[in-house]
């Protein structure tokens, strides 16, 4: 009897095994991993453009090296936008393309609101997919912002991103939620979908916490301007003798009245542009640099508006491209 | 044609299968049960493991 047990338990855990096996190969194009890999491959970038899915849909990489070639700069653009990503991970691709190319001179950081000082609030074990990045790339340099409670914990966190099963699990749910809405669609009009999800998913969709929390006069200069993830990314680009250029994202009109109606927002505005000043680090406000009309849904840029953006942004910067 | 003593065959699989009953029902493969109960726990695994996931509207789509 034991050993019929002690053989189920075997098959059950080759099974697993194997699972492990078929879920690290259904997720090996997942959107961090194309990334990595667009990282890998390109060797001579001299600017890379980081941030969330407002970097990924907005930065026209071929526009904006049109308009700093226009301008007698030169440049070669990547674009490291991940969806649904925070600092940490913003972090993770920086160091790996600065680790491998010598040749980048900007690092363009998108923003929106309260971004760059929200610390990440997520525990690990909810980071699921694009999040998952911070199991494979540098987990020891992952943990230390999401395992934070001490070695037992870093050690759950080691361990766990070994696991595909927990690490890619968000893959797996995707297609199941792929599956669903696909069930629930039948016999229904057509939803209008992005690459980041259904349209009407982002109608009430707001980054950042608003109003914005007000600053504190006693925190320490940088301390209450940006997250410890946010702070070590500009930190490593300046290190690696990179300027940094932080840039207020294009918002749709409405979201910017209401942001810029906020008290909070006007002294942490301004508080950045002391800091920034001090530190040799560029700011630049591109909120309003596109109309309503080039936004593909509440919060991204279709393909002209990111044309619009990027050929813009390259204007401004051909100067430090030359 | 389903007749009551199928019905309870069935039954009586399901409960051996979900460990409500301890006795192996009438033509349960006992020499290869070992195999058998490993393979419905490696799918009762992987079931759980692909619909435990958080109804989540930002399920990004482009894996």
């Amino acid at each position: 009897m034991r050993s019929r047990l002690l053989a189920t338990v075997v098959v059950t855990f080759l099974s697993f095994i194997a699972f492990n096996r078929a879920v690290r190969h259904q997720a090996r194009n997942s959107v961090p991993r194309q990334l990595l890999t667009s990282i890998d491959s390109t060797t001579n970038a001299t600017v890379i453009a980081v941030g969330n899915s407002l970097m990924a849909a907005g930065f026209d990489g071929a526009e904006f090296t049109m308009a700093v070639s226009s301008a007698s700069g030169r440049a070669q653009a990547l674009n490291l936008g991940l969806g649904s990503s925070s600092p940490v991970e913003h972090l993770l691709l920086t160091r790996q393309s600065l680790a491998r190319d010598p040749h980048v001179k900007l690092l363009v950081y998108g923003f929106s609101d309260e971004q760059m000082r929200s610390r990440p609030e997520r525990a690990w074990w909810h980071l699921i997919g694009n999040f998952a990045l911070s199991f494979y790339v540098e987990p020891t340099v992952a943990g230390h912002y999401y395992a934070t409670s001490g070695y037992v914990e870093s050690l759950a966190f080691r361990v766990v991103a070994e696991l595909p099963v927990f690490v890619e699990r968000g893959a797996i749910w995707g297609r199941v939620e792929r599956i669903r809405r696909t069930l629930g669609g039948l016999g229904l009009p057509p939803v209008a979908e992005t690459r980041f999800g259904r349209v009407s998913d982002f109608e009430d969709f707001q980054l950042g916490a608003i109003p914005v929390s007000p600053l504190r006069a006693s925190e320490a200069d940088d301390a209450e301007l940006f997250s410890e993830p946010m702070r070590d990314l500009i930190a490593t680009a300046q290190a690696h003798g990179v300027h940094v250029v932080l840039v207020s994202m294009p918002r749709q009109a409405t979201h910017r009245d209401h942001i810029s109606a906020t008290p909070g927002w006007r002294a942490y505005r301004d508080r950045l542009s002391e800091w920034a000043q001090k530190h040799d680090v560029r700011i630049i406000d591109a909120a309003d640099w596109v109309q309503d009309e080039f936004f593909e849904d509440r919060l991204h840029l279709g393909p002209g508006g990111a044309r619009v953006f990027s050929h813009r942004l390259g204007q401004e910067l051909a100067t430090q491209l030359r | 044609m389903i007749t009551m003593s199928s019905v309870q065959a069935v039954k009586a699989w399901l409960e051996y299968l979900g460990g409500v009953g301890e006795h192996e029902p009438v033509g349960w493969p006992s020499r290869w049960s070992w195999l058998l109960m490993g393979i419905w726990w490696s799918v009762a695994l992987i079931g759980i493991t692909c619909f435990c996931g958080q109804t989540s509207k930002f399920i990004y789509i482009d894996f």
